[in-house]
């Protein structure tokens, strides 16, 4: 049986930030094992954790069998919630009002709101 | 006239407001528009005194765009000698290009007690050299931040994720092959601006160009983005939807969308007279914020 072992801080430093970075990582992959080593990974987007459980499920797909090793907290949380429902509650953005701009003074207004950084 | 030689005068934004920042490169677009055929342009910032990433990056992206259709452009620097050296520090108008210059690390290091990020215009192509050389530039930025900005590391998580959710947004929707970042820190009251932009298809060409033409215009585009509808109609979508979240709602922000004639801002969907050439993205965030957790807004 063909086992692969990916160290990911080899391709990555410390840091995986991309969707295409993990498709890249995982589209050619021959093994009949994979086990994919996140030591040193200190941070995993949104994206790329959701691509790269996609891409666990096509390897298992073709019967690859597929471990993860060495999760930081933060990064195995970020994996997991990927593999959920992604439509979380709290992030349902209210109700928007809508309106058309039609001179400067408008705009001004519009802008003339928010925070000042000093 | 195409021959004639244009000097644009930037004014100093009238307040320091994050929408404030927008109004002079309204103006810009405006001008862009009305004069089509300009070829010779002096970006004129003489009475500029201080400049915000907003202004300063859509500036410097619109000074690329015309640079790509073949005009000449000319930068009067601002007589204000810090403004001045500010903008040399941080490479306007070009930018740090990780993909062509060789040392791009160390001028990214080059200043390392200062609190800003310099422009950085990075390549959004597939292909392995440019995904390798834009996760390197990545991680780079989150060690910068990390080891920079003194923040707590639930925030230098929450800045890392900001950033790289507009990124893979940009490499996967904006169909063109630049993106453009900056990002600056207000250490005194605790602000944090990020601003990424792309002179892309807008979020309502990438919805169109994915068979959703249901989507007609941009307000419905920027709307849909931000309830978190996929242009793969999966369960994607989640970049700039988590993104509005945690600024607003968990940093205590606020949060820019311009897309084509549509900006949200302040929970509002304005449609202006004027497009962004693409979609630009503005981030004011609050450094410290007491139980703020980045998992609830994921």
């Amino acid at each position: 049986m063909k086992e692969q072992r990916l160290i990911l801080s080899e391709k990555f430093n410390n840091s995986i930030s991309t969707r295409i970075a993990v498709e890249n990582l995982l589209k050619n992959i021959k093994t009949d094992e994979l086990i994919i080593d996140f030591s040193d990974i200190s941070f995993i987007s949104s994206s790329a954790a959701h691509q790269m459980v996609i891409e666990i499920r096509l390897l298992e797909q073709r019967n690859i069998n597929v471990k993860c090793e060495n999760m930081n907290p933060d990064v195995s949380r970020m994996i997991e919630l990927s593999k959920t429902d992604r439509k979380n509650l709290f992030t349902t953005i209210p109700s928007i009002k809508h309106s058309i701009i039609n001179s400067n003074l408008d705009l001004s207004r519009l802008f003339l709101e928010g925070i000042q950084p000093d | 006239m195409p021959n004639s030689i244009y000097d644009l005068q930037f004014q100093q934004p009238r307040s320091n407001f994050l929408g404030s920042q927008l109004k002079e490169v309204i103006d810009f677009i405006e001008f862009i528009d009305s004069n089509p055929r300009a070829r010779n342009i002096i970006i004129n910032l003489k009475n500029i005194q201080f400049v915000q990433p907003t202004f300063i990056l859509a500036l410097a992206v619109l000074f690329d765009m015309l640079e790509e259709r073949g005009s000449s452009l000319i930068v009067n620097q601002p007589k204000d000698g810090y403004c001045n050296s500010y903008l040399k520090y941080i490479n306007f108008p070009s930018g740090i290009r990780p993909d062509v210059i060789k040392d791009w690390e160390r001028l990214l290091n080059k200043h390392p007690y200062r609190t800003y990020l310099p422009i950085v215009n990075f390549p959004t192509d597939r292909d392995e050299i440019s995904t390798n050389v834009r996760e390197k530039l990545l991680s780079q930025i989150n060690l910068i931040i990390k080891s920079r900005l003194n923040i707590e590391s639930e925030l230098q998580n929450a800045v890392s994720y900001l950033i790289s959710e507009i990124t893979d947004n940009i490499i996967e929707h904006s169909g063109i092959n630049r993106g453009w970042l900056m990002v600056q820190f207000y250490p005194t009251t605790h602000y944090l601006d990020i601003c990424l932009i792309d002179a892309g298809k807008t979020i309502l060409g990438s919805y169109i160009d994915n068979g959703m033409l249901e989507i007609k215009d941009d307000a419905t585009a920027i709307e849909k983005a931000l309830i978190g509808l996929s242009t793969k109609r999966d369960d994607r979508g989640t970049g700039l939807r988590t993104s509005r979240a945690i600024s607003m709602d968990g940093l205590e922000g606020d949060f820019i969308l311009y897309s084509g004639n549509a900006l949200y801002f302040k929970n509002k969907i304005a449609i202006l007279q004027r497009k962004w050439p693409g979609t630009l993205v503005a981030m004011r965030i609050k450094s410290k914020v007491e139980k703020f957790d980045i998992y609830s807004y994921i």
